[in-house]
């Protein structure tokens, strides 16, 4: 299944690919998405949650950032399975950011999703659906975060607070990031 | 195979009770949609509350102000052969002789058939054209739901987890109206690709006076086609109908799978709602209180 998604974001070329380098504020756009944790360099471990009515998957994936060109494009690889209900998860993603200078950042993805096992089974139309779903409420999230002035404190650390998010507190973040075990080169590269 | 535990309780009240007691706990009604969905190992509940000794869930009443009351465990079987049903809302008995096979007929119920929250379910477009509600209970109290505001999603609908349906009320309705109901399948009793309803009411000068329209298979829930209402106050022109044709298409999300693209499934609800509302107004001229359907059945 894929999923594409163009949209403008007002707010500065840089600003978006740091927010971008912060993995667990991309992670926190990502619907059902939790539990993140860097797992090594560009690499990271995570629980992503679907649910279509009464049925929940849970898939462990691991998330590898493949390719860094900054600030214009990332490229990343999730693969994770669930075994209660015997289904796996693969995805591949590119992120393109475009600099519109005083317009803002046009932020455009594409997503190749595959849901294998009984999940993929049980509906494909449902599952392209809620693909389709997941990838609007993701657009929705990065733009209302990015917009608000910075990217959003990472939760479960500072909890979800927003309060006049700055340029400055984006970098600190990143910062923060970078100091995680293993995780040296994402913030190094955007030259903060 | 984990283990569940099975309750069998003996009122409406109990049932809410052991719902909101348990957090992973599904609701039995027939069986026919929840044994498909544990067989498909994909749900893993902890309880099952069964509804078959509760009483007061299966009768067909028609009250003195013309209300029809469905009980939610009535089975597809008893809504299709019922007199009341077949004399007053043909359309809903005819919708239920759609549902897959006589054996299913005979598990499914109407409320588990409207609960499951499948977008391609039988009931829910005739239920949504004829302005059908939902009598709801839980243990907070009880609440009545309109059928076109019911659901939200895939198999999601706006229950909370310890509330029941316990009847459909069907509201009464205008002396002459009309009804069809028309779906587009592969095969006989196969789910349908794309359904729609339409109920049609005129007056003795021939102008509308109801018009409902509901549509499946188009959208992750079943679809109120609020456009429809426009067509109350004038005679049914083509333009009217175009202009429902053209709202229900237009307020379609369908997805592809591998019955139907998403594009084909655009194009038939525009085409089944040309059909089903010019049949239901051919109907409305008929008799008086004739609401009787027309079963199309069209194979691509």
């Amino acid at each position: 299944m894929q999923i594409e998604e163009r949209f403008l974001i007002s707010a500065p070329v840089d600003q978006v690919w740091a927010f971008l380098l912060d993995t667990q504020s991309v992670a926190d756009c990502v619907p059902g998405c939790e539990a993140v944790e860097c797992s090594g360099e560009n690499s990271y471990t995570a629980r992503m949650k679907v649910k279509v009515g009464p049925i929940s998957a849970n898939f462990d994936v691991q998330i590898d950032i493949t390719e860094m060109a900054p600030p214009a494009r990332l490229k990343s690889v999730i693969k994770g399975k669930d075994s209660r209900v015997a289904s796996s998860l693969n995805a591949s993603t590119v992120l393109d950011l475009v600099d519109l200078g005083s317009a803002g950042t046009e932020f455009h993805y594409r997503t190749d999703v595959s849901v294998f096992g009984r999940l993929g089974k049980f509906g494909e139309g449902v599952m392209r659906e809620k693909a389709r779903e997941y990838g609007e409420r993701f657009a929705a999230s990065v733009k209302e975060k990015l917009e608000g002035g910075g990217a959003a404190e990472p939760s479960g650390d500072a909890g979800n607070g927003e309060d006049g998010r700055s340029v400055g507190r984006v970098r600190r973040l990143v910062s923060w990031a970078a100091r995680l075990p293993g995780c040296r080169a994402a913030a190094g590269k955007n030259g903060d | 195979m984990e283990e569940v535990e099975y309750f069998e309780p003996k009122s409406v009240a109990e049932a809410c009770a052991l719902l909101a007691e348990r957090e992973n706990a599904k609701l039995l009604a027939g069986g026919a949609s929840l044994g498909a969905l544990l067989k498909s190992k994909l749900i893993f509940p902890e309880a099952l509350v069964t509804l078959k000794s509760v009483p007061g869930l299966r009768e067909i009443e028609r009250t003195p102000g013309g209300e029809l009351r469905i009980g939610a465990l009535c089975r597809h079987r008893e809504i299709v052969e019922s007199p009341l049903l077949r004399e007053h809302c043909s359309v809903l008995a005819e919708a239920g002789a759609k549902i897959a096979s006589p054996a299913i007929r005979n598990v499914g119920t109407i409320g588990g058939n409207i609960c499951h929250g499948d977008p391609t379910a039988d009931f829910p477009p005739a239920l949504i054209a004829l302005g059908a509600q939902l009598e709801v209970v839980g243990s907070g109290g009880t609440r009545v739901v309109p059928v076109r505001e019911f659901f939200t999603d895939h198999y999601e609908t706006v229950l909370s987890p310890d509330e029941i349906v316990v009847s459909i009320r069907i509201p009464p309705l205008p002396p002459r109206c009309g009804a069809a109901s028309l779906d587009l399948t592969k095969t006989h009793n196969s789910v349908a690709i794309v359904h729609v309803a339409a109920l049609v009411g005129v007056d003795e000068r021939g102008r509308c006076t109801h018009a409902g329209l509901g549509a499946g298979g188009v959208a992750s829930t079943p679809l109120h086609i609020s456009e429809a209402a426009t067509l109350v106050g004038e005679p049914l022109s083509p333009a009217g109908i175009e202009r429902v044709a053209e709202a229900a298409m237009e307020q379609a999300r369908p997805v592809s799978n591998s019955h139907a693209s998403a594009s084909y499934r655009r194009e038939m609800v525009g085409v089944l709602t040309r059909r089903a509302l010019r049949a239901a107004w051919e109907r409305a001229g008929k008799a008086p209180a004739d609401i009787s359907a027309t079963r199309g059945r069209e194979e691509p």
